[in-house]
């Protein structure tokens, strides 16, 4: 496997973890980690296990430090999550700040299915297999963490999927 | 078309997210060595690992002091135990040489533990293979190494002299294990058991 296609994986295995953690610091120890333990067991070098890596990590290190990432959806007002909103970011260009303090108001799970949807390119379907939930649960949070974004930056509500 | 807009957004933040050169570098160099314990010393996150600790250099010389210290005191308590184990072998040799009469003559260990009062120990009769077919007959006190024993007598099937000597496991003693001397045409062999030290000397033609 040549050395490009390895940076490749790495740096999507870092935009997974920073899209679950959202600090850049830490989203590079859960990678390393990761790599390590894929590399000492010799498995295999691909997007798919690199994540579930990645996300193994994630969860137990919040476990460790007493945190409850994965929160169930649906137990936070809209208007709670938009409170900071920031006058702004209302125009319409979606500067990279903006747009990672809009993805930071996000939950960990939609924030995961945003990036595994919209940049990872993953079906319903594959996402469901690979976080183990139902397919109309995926959609659904899909939809619901489009609504907000789209809310964050005034995006007039439009059906996504 | 706001929702590509969102979508491309989503991805142009993403796409301009990358690792640090340092830290692609280092997960690279990793992937390159390939063999686990190569793998574990180029991890950058020291912190994060517990066994970057065991690789100090304080570590590794304390770890290496220790074990000079203690192959050293092996030597020197090997080489002690060894010595001790030689001056007691001497010392059953000279005494059994001395060929001393019994204070007591008596052929029953009842007798001998009700007789020799002065010793601080029960007298017994070792199980041991050594004296296996010989026959007490007689015992005197001595000492072994300034510590106070028993001699008991005992004859083989052809009159020979054979003596044992017994004294309470002590400091000197209690580590040695068995041992077998010849000195001056006198076989020595030592042991323990229980909380006794016994040692049997017999002539060699």
């Amino acid at each position: 496997m040549s050395d490009q296609i390895i940076k490749h994986l790495l740096n999507d295995g870092y935009r997974y973890a920073l899209a679950l953690c959202q600090h850049h610091a830490m989203a590079e120890d859960i990678l390393q980690m990761a790599w390590l333990g894929i590399l000492k067991v010799n498995g295999p070098k691909e997007k798919g296990y690199l994540f579930r890596a990645i996300r193994n990590h994630f969860i137990n290190q919040n476990k460790r430090h007493g945190l409850v990432p994965m929160l169930a959806l649906g137990d936070v007002s809209e208007e709670e999550m938009f409170n900071d909103t920031n006058e702004a970011f209302l125009s319409a260009e979606l500067s990279s700040i903006a747009m990672e303090k809009a993805l930071n108001s996000l939950r960990v799970l939609e924030r995961e299915l945003i990036f595994l949807h919209y940049y990872v390119g993953y079906t319903a379907q594959e996402i469901a297999d690979m976080l183990e939930m139902p397919r109309n649960t995926v959609l659904s949070n899909i939809s619901r963490s489009c609504k907000k974004l789209r809310k964050y930056f005034e995006v007039d509500d439009q059906e996504v999927i | 078309m706001k929702d590509e807009k969102l979508k491309n957004s989503v991805h142009q933040y993403y796409e301009s997210q990358e690792l640090s050169n340092s830290r692609l570098n280092a997960l690279l160099e990793m992937q390159e060595l390939g063999d686990e314990t190569s793998i574990a010393n180029k991890v950058t996150n020291k912190n994060s690992e517990y066994w970057y600790y065991f690789r100090t250099p304080h570590f590794a010389a304390a770890a290496i002091f220790l074990c000079v210290i203690s192959i050293f005191g092996l030597f020197i308590s090997q080489g002690n135990n060894h010595n001790i184990e030689l001056a007691i072998a001497k010392e059953i040799v000279l005494n059994h040489h001395k060929q001393l009469p019994p204070d007591l003559v008596t052929t029953n260990f009842v007798t001998l533990n009700k007789k020799m009062t002065k010793l601080d120990f029960s007298v017994k009769a070792s199980t041991h293979l050594q004296l296996a077919g010989l026959d007490l007959y007689g015992a005197r006190y001595c000492s072994i190494q300034g510590h106070i024993a028993a001699q008991l007598k005992y004859r083989d099937k052809q009159g020979n002299e054979i003596t044992l000597y017994q004294t309470s496991a002590n400091k000197m003693n209690k580590n040695i294990k068995t041992g077998e001397f010849n000195l001056e045409n006198t076989q020595v062999f030592t042991w323990v058991e229980g909380d006794s030290f016994f040692g049997i000397a017999r002539n060699v033609n």
